[in-house]
């Protein structure tokens, strides 16, 4: 069987760990060739080494997603060295719980600049680059459970992330305009459990249980999960998916 | 061969053509046991055919969906012989186009008792094969963009694939309330070309880009029963172990705008 992303040329945002790192790699697995990006130098060139130890190439990029700059030296370097860009994965995020009461005009920022302002940053210069690939493009933006239901405490996420929702579908119009066309679709992770929710919350056990015992799959999603819904929407077998919302939720948000 | 379901062993209704015989062809190309059913059994019997011939592992047997003896009779025969269920692909269907004035209260129970009790009862008697096969296994649901948004002339197939719809989102929590491991998905394809959509629009208007049938999609044109099976092949397949009660939609941008 050949591989299923067999060369493609690939970017993943905010591929330092988590998400974005477990997707680089699964992507590599499957013979793309990545272009891990974010800020944090050490860990992106681990990513990198975990690339060519799933048999692929790639390499690392520092990257700010917020930054159009950063993005245009990104998708260049990208094309200089491999000829073109299939696919592009806007995983880059950032997560904050806080009542609205204590929500400040730059949290507000941070949850904005990131999560939206990168995604579309990054959603228009690939699709550019795209155009001038005969085989069109995959673009795959990461929203969240929490941009298709409201949460608690999370009124900056969340509307981020639904931002992120709507954004892909308007996108997916654009982007079926486009000649060739670039399919543009978003997956919606539930509770995984990375360092960005760490960081949020802390290794707190009781967070950890409710959040088990709320999933009907009574477990919390791990990073590779998402990665192969990223595979799937990425690759070929999605050719007549676009604009579409991939939920990965062990059925949290099925209620 | 591919190896994404391995070994596992799978039932599809509807097999015999369209949609079902590429699930089908699919799921055996990744190395499945592939049971095919549909009440047209020489098609059917020729679809299992092609595949063994093309070296998958696959067997016919004949049933209504809509039969509930037909269902226990299958489902213990498919344990009998394999020992297990791991896939089940609810995606025998019927459609039917006709305004609310035409259509017959006997027309509206027939496409729903195909397309949504017969998923009832495929997924009645599948979830307790799985539950003797260790309480896992994968059950997706064949819903259609008309389970998710309205069309004209479409009340009883819209009623029907919304049942189905809805109906997998209540299994997929009843099964996880139960503390089990079977998941239940849906697929939502747009205007894909079968023998069913050919029977509905003829087969000329396939190759004419810009036909008004295209109107609601953004990809210009009709997936294929292939482009079905991927999405299928993904739902059932390890990959998607922490999916359930999820939708995944096939349709070339039907339902973005």
């Amino acid at each position: 069987m050949s591989k299923r992303l067999a060369n493609k040329v690939t970017i993943v945002t905010g591929a330092t760990s988590g998400i974005g790192r477990a997707t680089a790699v699964r992507c590599a697995e499957e013979g793309a060739i990545v272009i891990a990006t974010g800020r944090n130098e050490e860990q992106g060139r681990k990513t990198e080494s975990l690339i060519t130890e799933a048999g692929s190439k790639g390499l690392f990029l520092r990257h700010d997603v917020t930054s159009e700059e950063s993005w245009n030296a990104v998708i260049s370097e990208t094309i200089d060295r491999f000829g073109r860009l299939d696919v592009l994965v806007n995983n880059a995020g950032t997560f904050m719980v806080k009542p609205i009461g204590e929500t400040t005009e730059s949290d507000w920022d941070f949850m904005w600049k990131t999560n939206v302002d990168g995604t579309f940053l990054g959603t228009k210069l690939a699709m550019q680059a795209m155009r001038r690939n005969p085989e069109g493009g995959s673009i795959v933006n990461m929203s969240s459970l929490m941009g298709l239901v409201g949460f608690e405490n999370a009124t900056a996420y969340c509307a981020a992330k639904g931002a992120v929702t709507h954004f892909t579908r308007a996108a997916a119009a654009d982007g079926a305009a486009s000649r060739p066309h670039v399919r543009v679709n978003v997956i919606h992770p539930g509770v995984i459990w990375t360092e960005m929710l760490v960081h949020e919350f802390g290794e707190v056990e009781d967070i950890k249980n409710y959040m088990i015992e709320d999933t009907p799959l009574k477990r919390l999603g791990t990073p590779v999960d998402i990665a192969n819904g990223v595979v799937y929407l990425a690759s070929d077998a999605a050719r007549y998916v676009t604009g579409a919302s991939l939920v990965i939720d062990g059925g949290r948000g099925a209620d | 061969m591919g190896d994404r379901v391995k070994g596992k062993i799978a039932i599809v209704t509807g097999a015999a053509k369209g949609l079902g015989r590429a699930i089908s062809e699919c799921l055996a190309r990744e190395g499945a046991v592939v049971v095919l059913t549909d009440i047209d059994r020489k098609e059917g019997e020729a679809a299992a055919a092609a595949i063994r011939e093309r070296g998958g592992q696959a067997e016919f047997r004949e049933l209504d969906v809509t039969r509930e003896n037909a269902w226990r009779t299958l489902v213990d025969d498919v344990m009998a012989s394999h020992g297990r269920l791991d896939i089940l692909v609810n995606n025998a269907g019927i459609a039917l186009l006709k305004s609310i004035n035409d259509l017959s209260l006997e027309e509206f129970q027939h496409i729903n008792r195909v397309n949504a009790w017969g998923t009832f009862l495929g997924c009645k008697y599948g979830v307790a094969a799985m539950r003797k096969s260790g309480g896992t296994g994968s059950i997706i649901n064949m819903s259609s963009v008309l389970g998710q948004v309205g069309g004209a002339d479409a009340t009883a197939y819209s009623a029907s694939k919304g049942a189905v719809r809805l109906m997998s989102k209540a299994l997929a929590l009843e099964i996880g309330i139960a503390r089990e491991f079977i998941r239940v998905n849906t697929v939502h394809p747009g205007l894909i070309r079968t023998p069913m959509t050919e029977g509905m629009f003829g087969t000329e208007v396939w190759d004419h880009e810009g036909d008004p049938l295209y109107a609601p999609i953004l990809l210009g044109r009709a997936g294929s029963p292939e482009d079905v099976a991927e999405a299928v092949l993904h739902l059932a397949s390890d990959e998607a172990e922490f999916m359930t009660g999820a939708e995944l939609n096939v349709d070339g941008g039907w339902t973005a705008i």
